[in-house]
Order: C-alpha cells, then structure tokens, then sequence
C-alpha cells in the first residue's frame, strides 16, 4: 500500500508541483479571510494581542439587526440584484436567439460586435457616461426637452436608483452575456431546424420549440449561479454611482460594509456584516440548487 | 396538402428528450415573413441602443467642452478640437498613471497564469490521484467568502499596504476561469499525445511545457486577455490598499478627476493651483469623458447672476448641492450680501443638507434640537433633571451637549460617561457630547469616556483658529480618533461652532469682514464632514451685532452660506442682555429660520442658560415651532418618543413634559 503511494508519487507526483502555487493563493488570501471572520465575534482593533481580545458573541450582528440601516442595505441591495437577475438573464436569452435567427448576415455581425464592446469598458468611464448621459445638460434631457417633456433630474431621484442601475447594467453586458446562450444555440444539431422545417413549422415556433429548451440547462445553472449571488452586488459601480442625494437608496450591503469597515476602521461590525452576507449567499445557493434539482434535471451538484 | 389542423413533429433533441412541435402549415409563410420583420427591428434598434451612446463620447471627446455643457452636442461634433486628447498627453500625473496601470496589468496577469494555467492543467488529469477532492477546495471559494474586512486585514497583515502586489494578490486566481482552463484542457488534449510524450522519456513538467502548453495556445491567450482587462479596468483593490498617490493606477486618477471633481479639494489650498488645476480639469474632461461640469457652469457667472441662478425656479436644491463643492467662502459671502432676507430664506429652503451618526437629522420635513442642559456647577443630577425634562417634550434629538463649567478631563469624562449611560438606560436613539476643548475631549475619549460626537469652536482665520488652541491637523486627528473610539457611527461625528465676529474679537481677521470670515468657518467645517455647524450667532454682543435687526440678518445670512458650501446648519438663536434685543426678536428669527428648512435649534430649560448667562429657544419653543410648521422630530427619535408616550402622530400628548417618565 505504503510502495504504491510511494511509486504513484514518483511517477506522477510532479503533477502535485502545478497546484502547489495557486493552493498556497488559496490559502492566504481565500481560507485564511474565512477564519479570519472570528473578529466578527470579538471587539476588535488593529495590532490586538492575543491576550486582550474581547469575544462579544453576537453583539456585532444583533447591532446592525437591530440598526435603521438593516432593512435599508438589505433592501437596497435586493432592489437592485432581483431585477438584474431577471432583467439581465432574460435581455440576453433574448439577444442570442435574435442572433441565432436572424437571417441578415450583416446586422447579426454588427449587433454582435457592437454589443461586445460595452463590456470592455472599465467602471470609472462606464460611471462617468452614465452620469454624462442623464445629466441635466444630457442627451436624454435634451430629447425630453426636444419632444416638450420637462427634464428629470435622474441623479438626484434617489427612487430612480435602481432602475437605472439595472437598465445601464443590461446595457453593459448583454452582449457578452449572451455569448454563452449563443454558442449553446449554435451547438443544436441543424437536423432538428430542417425537419421541422420539412413539417412546416413556422419560425416563432422553431424558437419556441427548439431554440428555447435547447438553451434551458445553461440557463439554470446561470440562474443556479445568480441567486448563490443575490446578496452580492459589487461595489465597484455602486459606490461610483453613489451621491449624497440617492444615498438613501443607493447604500448596498457591500459599501456599507466598506465605509464602515475600512473608511471607518469598524472591524468587527463590518466583518459581522459581510459573514451575515456570506451565508445569506450560501443558504439561497443551496436553496436554489435544490429546487432546481427537483423541478429539472439541471443542478450544479 | 391542405391541413389547417395543426400537426406535431416528434423529434429527439441533442439532449435525448422528446420535443412536440405544433405546426400550422398554411400560415407558415406570413408569420415568417412578419417573425422576420421583428427580428430585424429589434436588431436595429438594439444596435442603434448601443451604438448611439458609443458614437456619442467620442463626438463629445472631440467637440468644444462649451457646446457639450450645454447640451448641443447632438449627433454632429460642434467646435472640433483635439485639445483634451493633447492635453491628456501632456499631462504627467495622467501619463504616470498610465504606466503604472501598464505594470499593475504586466505584473498581475503574469502572477494570474501562473496560478491559473497549470491548476486547471492538473486538475483537468484523471490521474491525478484526489483530484474531485482538490477541486472542490477551489470551488467552494466561489461561493463561500470571508469577505471584505477579513482579506484587509490579511493584506495588512502581510506588510502589502501600498504596493503593487497588494493589488494584485488578493485576486490572484479566478477559479471561475481556472474552471475554464480545465474544460479546454479536458476536452482538447488526448491521453495518447501525453502518453507518447511519457514513452519518449518526458516528466510532467517537460509534458506539461513542450507538449501541452504550445497546444494550448488558444487557452492561454485568452486568459491572458480577460486578466489583463480586469487589471485595466480595475480601480477598487488600488483605492483601498494604495496610499501614495503618484502610485495610483489610470482608473483611480480618473475617478478622482471625472467624478469626484478633485479641483474643489484644492481650492482651499492656493489660488494659482486652482486656475492650473481648473485649466486641466477644462481641458481633459471631455477626452477623458468627465462630468465635472461644475466650474464651467457657473465660471462665468457675476455675482448678481450667481444670485439669479440660486433664486431661479429651475434650479432645484440637487443643483444645488451639486456646485456647492465648487464654492469657496468668498463667494458664498459676496452672493449672501447681494439677498434679502426673503431671498436667503427662499434660496436656503432649497438647500437640504443631512447629517448622519448614530441617528440621521435634517430630513426634509424634520425639525431636531439640540438639548442643551448646562448646569452652573456641572453637577450631573442638575444636567440629568434638564435632559429628562427636555426629553419629555420631544427635544434632543439632534444631540444631548453640555457646555462644560470646568474644562477638565476627568470632569468631561464624568459628565459624557453620565449621559452615556443615562442615553443607554433608557435606548434614546441621539448622540452626546460635552463642549470642551477639543484637546480634553479627545483626551477624555481615549481615557475610555464615551462620546459620539467631537465638538470645536472654529474660526475663519488660520490666526483666528490658533486663537482657539486648534489647527487643521488637530481636528484631522480628532476627526479620525472620533470615528475609531466614540460611540457614533458616523459617518459625520463632528461638531462645530462658529459666529460672526468673532475673528474680529480676537483680531485676527486680517482686514477681512465678518460674514466672508464666517463663510470661511464652513470652508474648514466640510472638510471634515460635521454631523452639526451651529452658528451662536447672537452670543457676540454689539460690537459686532448692534441690535435685533442684525442678528437676525447674520442668522439668516449664516444658515444659507453654511448650507450653501453644503455644511448641516443649526442657529442658536439667542440674545445677551447687553444687547438690543428682547425675547420676542429671537421668536422672529426662529420662526424665520424654521421655514428656511434650518436643522435643529438649541433647546434649553426656559429659554435661560443659567451657565452660560443667555437666552435661547426654550423647549417650548421648539415643540411650538414644530406645531406651527408641521415639522417633526427625527423620524428614529420620533418612534421613540412614541414608544414612551410622549408623542403621537406628531403630536405631544398629556404625558409631554412629565420628566417624571424617566424616574420610574
């Protein structure tokens, strides 16, 4: 037993080297953070000695249960994620059979590109279109104001927060997004197209009948996928779209925990936060992943 | 074949289930025709959707930023000028940054293949004994985190604080991507071509170097072009770990010009720095695609015309709020000068600035007070009987703050511990301080006492500030000390006072007047996010404030610069008995500044300081004013004043001014 692991290991046991690394990545800055959440239970501060940690229990969770800022982070941050989730699955589902259908060579090329290319723009320019955009000064102003509408102030509207959130993010990347639907279309056998056309069926029924359950499973692991995710919004964007007059809306779990942890050096609170995030995340994971074992047969595990 | 009845095609499908086509033979051919159609327009205007907005920017990067700014920049550039790309060349913090992007990327997608190309290749390997096992250590990380705070405090704990690796190590390896590599890996490199590779002698790592990687070129490019793109587009990882700014990555010097409009961060520095720094701004903006739009908004206006454009039926306080960043105390104090009363109520009225720590005060439509329970011999049961009946008639929700007698360290900490406990006892959701020195304050707080808030009084003067025993970089180190150590949560935990003349008293003013120095006052005050600016403005006596007439002028003046350069405004409205001035003329200032939208008034037993020798709103005056107006209390202390029974539906009830509530 004891030769063969050793025989194994002499034959094969370089393979081990190519891991050494990224398990050592993992380590530090992945399981090390994961046991690191304890100061979620302690009073903690910088440069503490072992000896003089205060252990609270859940002080830290039950303060910001009990804070004016529970349901607002928690409720900002779902305003955003469920629409996006829906939204920003369905644009693209719909994008890819556009794609897939359509017969004009030149305008599936072009959306194609074109609609790849918001994608590759960073955050900070991204932000700063948006902002250049809805401005009072702005295009779509103008156009209100040109068609006699009075002009919105989009920014300053803390409500309208979201949705412009959402409907910027689709804009973003719907084109890449769709990508992974695509190549699954493209991956339906063509057989099925011709005898359903030898049978006369029409278009739109084509998409109905072929296109859309042929993409269904990649789907539901990206929905699988997402709602492992609906408490976890970036704060890249977020916090750049932030301003004094939507911040009643525009506060989401991840900035909270930033400001107040590493703007406001409170430790413990904000790692409280983000551990009661992490395990949202992980129980709507799981959620999902059960109920879409039970009503398909699609599921990450 | 006629058949109008529709028929099913059964067919097996790539995934093995069977699929049931309905089909409609007859009006095949028109609903294709009219399915067609549709696809097409939607493609259309999905292009138009996304291209419009691309073409656009670079329109804008090359038309005069004046035609962009106001808004006629349409389809055509207007002013063509290549000046902002120029300009972008020329500038070196813009150019440094660049190459510093330039390393950043070099540097993490070096350290991301490494990571990642030969994980995914050995876990791609079926005879890599354990390999489901060691995946899963790698997949769990996707959906289970530490989180934020914890990778900080690793990092820091490494020693990475502003470095380059900082940036890049802590998103060293996408497993997602990882994951990716592994698939192409899989399903591209056949065990015959490896096995060959063993015959002819080769180890793993000469396999994995001569046979697979130039095999998988293809992979690996790829990965290096999403990296690359994330270290381009990435500004977060810079922002939190680097410090030394001529460090700072592209998208971060980007960020700071385009939207957080750094010029108006300068402008209390130095007067030549602000036309260089404007010029750049002017010019780059638009190359660079930037909003702030501020200084060429209002660059060319004259004062009348500020004065206009504030009293404008268009201009919203959002507008607003958003130039205020741009303003100094100069120009604040000429507009004021050039307003009538009406106009400083009107134009202030608009103006909604919030403060925000434990609780959050200045909500449209909310009128706080700060209750103010100052005893002559500091005894704590005095100061705690005029809290408790403060309390009982719905004052105190800006702040519980007591002007100390004895300004002492172990005096302070005494009195703050008392209403510390006293707010805790009975979960009053307010904050406290006590209105020392700073020095003593922050003396008591690292003691141990607990307060929220840091209080100063501040002058528009360097020499005026000295006068007062404090500079920028104490309050900077208070400001800090406050966040870590008191009680508030912030984000605002400070407290400051100000008044006009007084610069003038302790002659240091420089020849200035008194309303651009007290300006001035809410230039410093910002800079520090105060949660309260209260202008004392009745306190100076009449060398400088003859008589009521004056003081309420001052106070109206002062409500609206403060709010104007965007500072949460308080007014004690008060009067000394050596001043022309009676109870009825601090009546009329109040009432004046409530409908101007002030924040919070003082509310003292009486209206009678018996410490500090002067009148103020007494908490009659507050719970009458909040009547007349409609206004309410903090919308978190109103829910406790109902939850003790003091207050319902904005209203007090028979039980209001029964300090006897808090003794049971």
């Amino acid at each position: 037993m004891f030769n063969d692991t050793l025989k194994y290991l002499r034959r094969k046991g370089a393979l081990y080297l190519f891991i050494i690394p990224s398990m050592v990545y993992m380590v530090i800055f992945k399981y090390i953070p994961m046991y690191g959440v304890r100061i979620a239970f302690m009073d903690y501060l910088p440069g503490m000695k072992a000896d003089r940690i205060k252990w609270v229990g859940m002080k830290h969770f039950i303060s910001f249960w009990e804070s004016i800022y529970f349901k607002r982070v928690v409720f900002n941050t779902l305003s955003i994620t469920v629409p996006s989730l829906i939204v920003g699955t369905a644009i693209p589902i719909l994008l890819a059979i556009l794609f897939h259908q359509s017969t004009s060579k030149m305008l599936k090329g072009l959306g194609q590109n074109l609609t790849y290319l918001p994608h590759f723009i960073s955050t900070v320019v991204f932000v700063t279109m948006i902002n250049l955009f809805l401005s009072k000064e702005g295009v779509i102003n103008s156009f209100l104001a040109f068609m006699g509408f009075e002009k919105i102030q989009f920014l300053a509207k803390a409500n309208l927060f979201s949705s412009i959130y959402v409907i910027t993010g689709v804009w973003k990347s719907m084109g890449w997004n769709s990508i992974m639907y695509y190549a699954s279309l493209t991956s339906v056998n063509p057989e099925l197209y011709e005898a359903a056309s030898i049978d006369g069926a029409s278009k739109m029924q084509k998409i109905r009948y072929i296109d859309i359950p042929s993409i269904l499973p990649v789907v539901i692991v990206m929905l699988i996928l997402s709602t492992g995710h609906l408490m976890d919004l970036g704060y890249e964007r977020v916090y750049l779209m932030q301003n004094s007059l939507n911040i009643s809306k525009s506060e989401v779990i991840s900035t909270f925990v930033y400001k107040r942890g590493i703007v406001n050096m409170k430790y413990s609170f904000s790692a409280a936060v983000g551990l009661f995030n992490s395990v949202i995340n992980l129980f709507l994971l799981i959620g999902a992943n059960t109920l879409a074992r039970k009503v398909s047969e699609e599921s990450l595990w | 074949m006629k058949n109008n009845k529709a028929c099913n095609i059964n067919k097996i499908t790539a995934l093995g289930s069977v699929v049931k086509v309905p089909v409609n033979r007859t009006r095949a051919y028109n609903s294709d025709t009219i399915t067609e159609i549709i696809i097409r327009a939607l493609l259309i205007i999905t292009i138009l959707l996304v291209g419009y907005p691309l073409y656009n920017i670079v329109v804008y990067s090359i038309s005069d930023p004046v035609e962009v700014n106001m808004g006629r920049v349409i389809f055509w550039p207007r002013g063509i000028n290549f000046g902002g790309y120029v300009r972008v060349l020329k500038d070196p913090a813009i150019i440094r940054s660049f190459f510093n992007t330039i390393k950043i990327m070099v540097l993490g997608t070096a350290i991301n293949i490494f990571l990642t190309v030969p994980t995914g290749y050995a876990l791609s390997r079926k005879d890599l004994k354990g390999n489901k096992y060691i995946l899963w250590i790698y997949l769990f990380t996707m959906f289970f985190s530490g989180g934020l705070i914890p990778t900080f405090l690793v990092v820091q704990s490494l020693g990475l604080m502003d470095t380059y690796l900082a940036v890049v190590l802590p998103g060293a390896m996408s497993v997602w991507n990882m994951i990716v590599c592994r698939t192409f890996f899989k399903s591209n490199l056949s065990d015959e071509v490896l096995e060959s590779a063993y015959i002819d002698g080769a180890g793993e790592i000469r396999t994995f170097l001569q046979i697979a990687l130039p095999l998988s070129k293809t992979i690996v490019a790829l990965m290096v072009f999403y990296y690359s793109i994330g270290h381009w587009n990435g500004y977060f990882n810079a922002m939190i770990y680097l410090s030394t700014r001529s460090k700072y990555p592209l998208q971060l010097v980007m960020r700071r010009i385009h939207l957080q409009s750094e010029i108006s961060e300068a402008m209390t520095e130095s007067g030549d720095d602000i036309t260089n720094m404007y010029q750049i701004a002017g010019m780059i903006r638009y190359a660079l695609v930037v909003i702030a739009i501020i200084f060429n908004e209002i660059k060319d206006m004259t004062v009348g015309e500020f004065r206009e454009f504030l009293l404008s039926h268009d201009t919203t306080g959002g507008d607003i709020r958003r130039i205020s960043r741009g303003l100094t105390g100069e120009m604040a104090a000429a507009v004021a000068k050039l307003m009538s009363n009406m106009d400083l109520v009107y134009a202030a009225k608009k103006i909604n600035v919030q403060g925000q720590c434990n609780t959050v005060i200045g909500l449209p439509g909310t009128l706080s007070c700060r209750l103010q329970p100052n005893h002559p011999t500091d005894s704590v049961e005095g100061v705690l009987s005029s809290i408790r009946e403060g309390l009982s008639y719905g004052a105190g929700d800006a702040m519980i703050g007591i002007n100390p007698v004895e300004d002492s360290v172990p005096n302070v900490s005494r009195l703050l511990n008392a209403v510390y406990n006293f707010i805790g006892e009975w979960k009053i959701p307010t904050q406290h301080c006590v209105l020392a020195h700073i020095i003593t304050q922050m003396k008591a707080l690292e003691g141990g006492a607990r307060t929220s808030l840091l209080f100063q009084s501040i002058a528009g003067s360097e020499k005026g500030n000295r006068a007062f025993g404090i500079n920028v970089g104490i309050l900077k180190e208070a400001m800090d000390m406050a966040l870590k150590l008191g009680t508030g949560t912030g984000p605002n935990v400070m407290y400051f006072e100000t008044g006009q003349g007084s610069e003038l008293s302790s002659g240091s003013h420089n020849n200035a007047d008194q309303v651009v120095l007290e300006a001035r006052c809410y230039g410093l005050a910002r800079q520090f996010k105060p949660f309260l600016v209260n202008t004392v403005v009745g306190f100076i006596g009449p060398e400088y404030l003859y008589d009521s007439k004056q003081v309420i002028r001052a106070s109206l003046e002062d409500h609206f610069m403060g709010k104007l350069m965007g500072v949460p405004m308080g007014v004690d409205a008060c009067y000394t008995n050596h001043m022309k001035a009676d109870q009825n003329d601090i009546e009329n200032m109040a009432v004046l500044l409530a409908v101007a939208g002030i924040n919070y008034f003082m509310g003292l037993p009486m209206g009678d300081d018996i410490m500090l020798n002067y009148q103020s709103t007494s908490f009659h005056d507050i719970a009458a004013l909040r009547s007349v107006t409609g206004l309410r209390p903090a919308p978190e202390f109103e829910k406790w004043l109902e939850k003790m029974g003091i207050m319902e539906n904005g209203r007090l009830t028979k039980r209001a001014g029964d300090a006897s509530l808090f003794t049971g």
